[in-house]
């Protein structure tokens, strides 16, 4: 009995010393991520402008997007990605969620993550981005574009296709129709006669 | 004294009395400063050539089919004023484009006269479809939908432009005499530059 009070001060210690660790892992964690979206962002001046956040959430990744520029392209978006998964590539994520101002909208493979970083310079950027949306799935679990089949030129419309609609559901319509309503909120109500207007 | 007096009111003659005779669309006033134009809420889109490119959602005296208001300055000044109108979509024969073209035109001959040129011709090369109306217009060459109205040492000019298939918008400009002088004095400069860098 003695011997266990004598024991229990150092285990607390022991649990106290790791919970501290743990903290300090999660805490720089979640810095290295902010880090990691900061130097995609920096490193590129054509991702000038891109608002990206990295976060994790058990052993899951989420890559949000929360604002682009007008001058912007999906491409742009998608480069910024593909940047980060080289970032990334040796941690060992399950699923990465993409995200549109903390909201996920579609899922991807751990493996397929660290299969586009390890690819990224080497892999025909062009298979890259046709054959992205197809190992896509929503968030109930479901593919989110089939695989295509097809000749070459077909495949090529197809794909591109998917790709811009994948972009679309993920982040560009929100923004689009935020662009807008902020448009209609500066148009005038009343309207001059055409003759008086000229 | 006497002799003075008639050399400075043979000078305020001979300068140009422009701006109160040659009309400013939507409200605005030629030579109003970017700070005015601001206030009624314009801003910066491009600055090119010595030119500045302002735009707006609204103006002081609004046009009911506006989609956005453009002004130009020069040295700080309004020098000319452009809006364009929302788009027609599905329109593949043009038929409403060609409806407000018809209304802005009979608007403009009654105010400004008969125009100074009008081109409204379509399918001379490549798109001669009759539902190949905005194609056409888009596409050097095919056609024009265009009326000038020069007026008071400035011009007014009414365009229907084609962006695609069904699709386009009228654009409505009027360049006052200042733009001229503004175009003038950027030639101008640009020459002696030239001149000095060989």
């Amino acid at each position: 009995m003695s011997n266990s009070h004598n024991y229990l001060p150092h285990v607390r210690l022991i649990w106290l010393a790791f919970v501290l660790v743990f903290w300090g892992i999660q805490g720089a964690s979640a810095e290295n991520l902010d880090a990691v979206a900061d130097k995609v962002i920096e490193s590129d001046p054509r991702n000038k402008g891109i608002e990206i956040a990295i976060s994790e959430s058990g052993s899951e990744l989420h890559f949000c997007v929360n604002n682009i520029r007008s001058t912007h392209s999906p491409m742009d978006v998608f480069r910024a990605f593909l940047q980060s998964a080289v970032e990334l590539k040796d941690q060992n994520y399950t699923a990465v969620n993409l995200c549109f101002r903390g909201e996920d909208q579609f899922i991807l493979d751990g493996d397929e993550f660290r299969v586009l970083g390890e690819d990224y310079g080497t892999q025909n950027p062009a298979y890259t981005v046709r054959t992205f949306p197809e190992k896509l799935k929503d968030m109930s679990g479901q593919s989110a574009y089939p695989k295509r089949n097809g000749g070459l030129l077909y495949l090529l419309r197809v794909q591109m296709e998917d790709f811009r609609d994948m972009h679309s559901k993920w982040y560009l319509n929100e923004l689009l129709a935020e662009i807008k309503a902020d448009q209609d909120a500066q148009r005038p109500k009343n309207f001059a006669p055409d003759e008086e207007v000229f | 004294m006497q002799r003075y007096l008639m050399f400075f009111a043979a000078l305020l003659l001979a300068m140009p009395a422009y701006s109160e005779e040659f009309p400013a669309p939507f409200g605005l006033t030629w030579k109003m400063s970017e700070k005015e134009l601001r206030s009624h809420g314009f801003s910066d889109a491009s600055n090119t050539g010595g030119l500045k490119i302002m735009q707006s959602f609204s103006a002081p005296k609004a046009w009911s089919k506006a989609e956005k208001y453009y002004a130009v300055t020069y040295e700080g000044e309004l020098v000319k004023a452009i809006a364009v109108s929302k788009s027609f979509t599905d329109d593949v024969y043009g038929s409403e484009g060609k409806e407000l073209y018809n209304q802005m035109k009979k608007i403009l001959t009654k105010k400004y006269g008969t125009p100074t040129n009008s081109f409204e011709v379509v399918g001379n090369s490549l798109y001669d479809e009759p539902d190949e109306f905005y194609q056409c217009l888009d596409y050097s060459g095919c056609g024009s939908y265009l009326s000038i109205y020069e007026f008071n040492g400035g011009t007014i000019g009414i365009r229907l432009e084609g962006e695609r298939r069904g699709q386009g918008y009228l654009h409505v400009g009027y360049e006052s005499p200042y733009f001229s002088e503004a175009k003038a004095e950027i030639s101008s400069a640009n020459t002696e530059s030239d001149t000095e860098a060989f």
